[in-house]
């Protein structure tokens, strides 16, 4: 028999043994799951704001009465948005830089007045910071500003058709020059077309905004939403966007941290059963039976590895993927976390091997995993975030593989990191991973049993 | 017959703990061989060094006289019924036929049909789909016995393979194994059931403290180490003992001289070989 179906064969059955061992089964998948649930509920604030709020600094550069007025509404109940006033420019972006708010919002002077008299003073003028990672919050902001100014230029013409018909007439009428009759026709065009409706001007809006964006791609990452008004055109509101890159010192939400700690004790769970279940196979004799097939006694160990190896990836995959759908977090860098979830894998499949060689019996594999596992885990983020330790405690969590898992995850999940910034806790992983099995085997072979 | 499994010289010990002391012997083709000795004999340590699981401190053992049981090819040779019940109590009884089927390269429906085959030769095949868990000790017995002949091993080993069961599942055992016997299996069965091994074997070896005492077919062994046939008579209600080459004269003198109450003649069996040579019951020990 190949090897390779061997191992496949023993590894199938080592998964069906855990999916038939409830208990395991619970602290393996259902366990971690509820930890990142609890303490991201927790952390969270106990579930005192919605997540679906969309944190937004604003600085009302203009601080009029509609310019006030426009914030009110903008983070007014049922909006969606969560405002937060700025007291500068400089701490309304910086808000932004450190993931405080998700954007920030600038009504810029003269707002107030292009609010009350369209076609006096121009457009309003509103200025967009925000984060490009954060492009589907920001398309919403974007939409939520353009609807709310058009809300307010509706609010002041409504019922004020039968004026502009007559306003109309007086000027058709009269010894205007042309090019001011034409202007001003165009203008009660446009006014007319705007009481018509929101939903076909917002279109017609969006359209034109798409092509001026294809045309005009700032140099220095800035772009404008609409432009100025050009002859025969109007624009009751001017959106410009800018860039600003967000620090990755912070998580998006509460369930960034608590999700990669819930992974860390499902990864114990996984070391505490595999490690078991191959000290069981000396204790009951199974051993002794796969030990006189026709297998190398290293295809016997490469399977439990693997089914190992496998259920720390499926718990990883899990635990990621429901905390994307379900709490709306992006993966920063899915390569490099496809590489952390494979790493902490096989340094725990390692950390088993070790555990199983060093137990004599399943009870001691059992304490060993109690005892030793869980300070780790304890102290390698399993409760206490590693960014929120005091610098000694973090210092300590080094010796704890968990710890570099987390910092690995982490940091693929939410700070960005790049595989060059990874490569410390990667490279710790995999030794964790090498040595415990090299460790784990000889203590196998010690004892004549692998 | 030529030997399929030689012991030379075989020593193993455990600290200071001698198992075995210079262990030598051979079993022919589609021999039964027991090995007969209480607890703590050696047997089981004999046995795994046989199939490769301990390593001999001195000493080889050679099967179809080609080589050692580290060599997965000589390996495919044996099978094994360990005295532990070795088996995953959470897989069915044909998951775990299935699983070790697949060790051995038994797939697809020669696999399936092969473990068909032995659930109903074990008794099995109506709880084929029960977890082994839900088994009793009897069944499991049966089942690990099962496992051990999958691939259809030229040499048998069994280890203490009715321990702790019930006599029905023991004596279907004893049948099973016979009837392997019968289509020219090799077995080494160890045991210290002396009825077991004069019952199944075709010759015994008698193994206390590691040591091979002596190795015979059964009556040979009892001819030998024996003694004579004793006749136990009752007479005026007092008991008498005669130990004697032909219990039959000395009845009919006995019955001539009239006032028999109670007569019974104990023919030596394997629990007297053990006695002469160890100087304990197997009961002792």
């Amino acid at each position: 028999m190949s090897s390779l179906r061997a191992v496949r064969a023993l590894a199938v059955k080592d998964l069906r043994l855990l999916l038939r061992d409830r208990g395991a089964l619970f602290f393996t998948l259902g366990f971690p799951l509820l930890m990142g649930l609890a303490f991201g509920w927790i952390f969270g604030g106990g579930g005192s704001k919605s997540r679906s709020d969309l944190d937004i600094a604003v600085f009302d550069r203009d601080g009029s009465a509609p310019s006030r007025a426009f914030i009110d509404e903008l983070g007014g109940e049922g909006s969606g948005i969560a405002t937060a006033p700025a007291t500068d420019l400089d701490a309304c972006v910086a808000a932004v830089r450190t993931r405080e708010a998700i954007a920030c919002v600038v009504l810029e002077e003269g707002f107030g007045r292009a609010s009350d008299a369209f076609f006096a003073g121009g457009p309003m003028r509103l200025g967009v910071h925000i984060d490009p990672s954060r492009g589907a919050e920001g398309g919403l902001l974007t939409g939520k500003l353009t609807a709310l100014s058009y809300q307010r230029m509706q609010s002041l013409f409504s019922g004020e058709s039968e004026a502009l018909k007559r306003a109309r007439m007086v000027i058709d009428q009269g010894d205007a020059p042309p090019a001011l009759k034409s202007a001003l026709s165009d203008l009660y065009t446009s006014i007319e077309r705007l009481n018509e409706g929101d939903e076909g001007q917002d279109e017609k809006q969006d359209e034109k905004q798409d092509e001026k964006q294809d045309e005009k791609q700032a140099d220095d990452g800035q772009t404008d939403d609409d432009s100025e008004p050009e002859s025969g055109g109007f624009q009751p509101v001017v959106i410009t966007t800018s860039e600003v890159r967000a620090e990755r010192s912070g998580p998006p939400n509460a369930f960034a941290v608590s999700f990669p700690q819930g992974i860390i004790w499902g990864l114990m769970s996984c070391v505490m059963s595999f490690s078991a279940s191959l000290v069981r196979e000396r204790t009951q004799g199974t051993m002794v039976r796969l030990m006189i097939a026709p297998l190398a006694p290293a295809a016997i160990l490469a399977a439990k590895s693997l089914a190992c190896f496998l259920t720390c990836i499926l718990l990883q995959v899990l635990m990621i993927a429901f905390a994307v759908v379900v709490f709306d977090l992006t993966v920063s860098a899915p390569f490099e976390m496809a590489v952390a979830m494979i790493c902490s894998a096989l340094a725990f499949v390692g950390v088993t091997v070790l555990i199983a060689g060093l137990s004599r019996s399943e009870e001691g594999a059992d304490g060993l995993g109690r005892s030793v596992l869980l300070l780790l885990a304890l102290f390698g983020g399993g409760t206490i975030p590693i960014f929120v330790m005091p610098p000694a405690m973090a210092a300590a969590a080094s010796i704890s593989p968990f710890k570099w898992a987390s910092v690995a995850i982490e940091g693929a999940l939410w700070r960005g990191f790049s595989l060059a910034e990874l490569a410390l806790p990667l490279g710790i992983l995999l030794a964790f991973g090498v040595g415990g099995f090299i460790v784990g085997v000889l203590a196998m072979r010690r004892r004549g049993a692998g | 017959m030529s030997a399929l499994l030689r012991l030379d010289d075989l020593h193993r010990s455990y600290g200071s703990t001698v198992a075995v002391d210079g262990l030598s012997l051979e079993v022919a083709s589609g021999e039964v061989l027991g090995l007969l000795g209480p607890n703590g004999a050696g047997k089981s340590t004999t046995i795994g060094m046989i199939a490769g699981l301990l390593r001999p401190d001195r000493g080889a053992v050679v099967i179809d006289g080609r080589g050692g049981p580290e060599d997965p090819e000589i390996r495919r040779l044996l099978g094994l019924a360990p005295q532990s019940l070795a088996l995953y109590d959470e897989l069915t009884a044909r998951e775990n036929l299935k699983l070790f089927a697949e060790l051995y390269d038994l797939r697809g429906s020669g696999g399936r049909e092969r473990v068909q085959e032995l659930l109903v030769a074990v008794g099995l095949d109506t709880r084929a789909d029960d977890r082994v868990a839900a088994f009793s000790g009897g069944m499991k017995r049966r089942l690990n016995l099962a496992v051990a002949l999958l691939h259809r091993p030229r040499l048998l080993l069994l280890d203490e393979p009715t321990v702790g069961v019930d006599p029905q599942s023991r004596s279907s055992i004893i049948e099973l194994i016979r009837t392997i016997a019968g289509g020219g299996t090799t077995v080494v069965y160890s045991t210290h059931y002396m009825e077991e091994a004069q019952r199944i074997c075709d010759r015994v070896a008698i193994v206390d403290h590691g040591k091979l005492l002596d190795i015979d077919t059964v009556d040979s062994l009892i001819d030998r180490h024996g003694g004579k046939p004793i006749l136990r008579t009752i007479k005026g209600g007092e008991e008498t003992r005669l130990r004697t080459d032909d219990p039959v004269r000395e009845l009919t003198a006995l019955f001539a001289a009239g006032g028999l109450e109670s007569v019974r003649i104990d023919r030596p069996d394997l629990e007297a070989v053990f006695l002469a040579l160890t100087g304990r019951t197997l009961r002792d020990v």
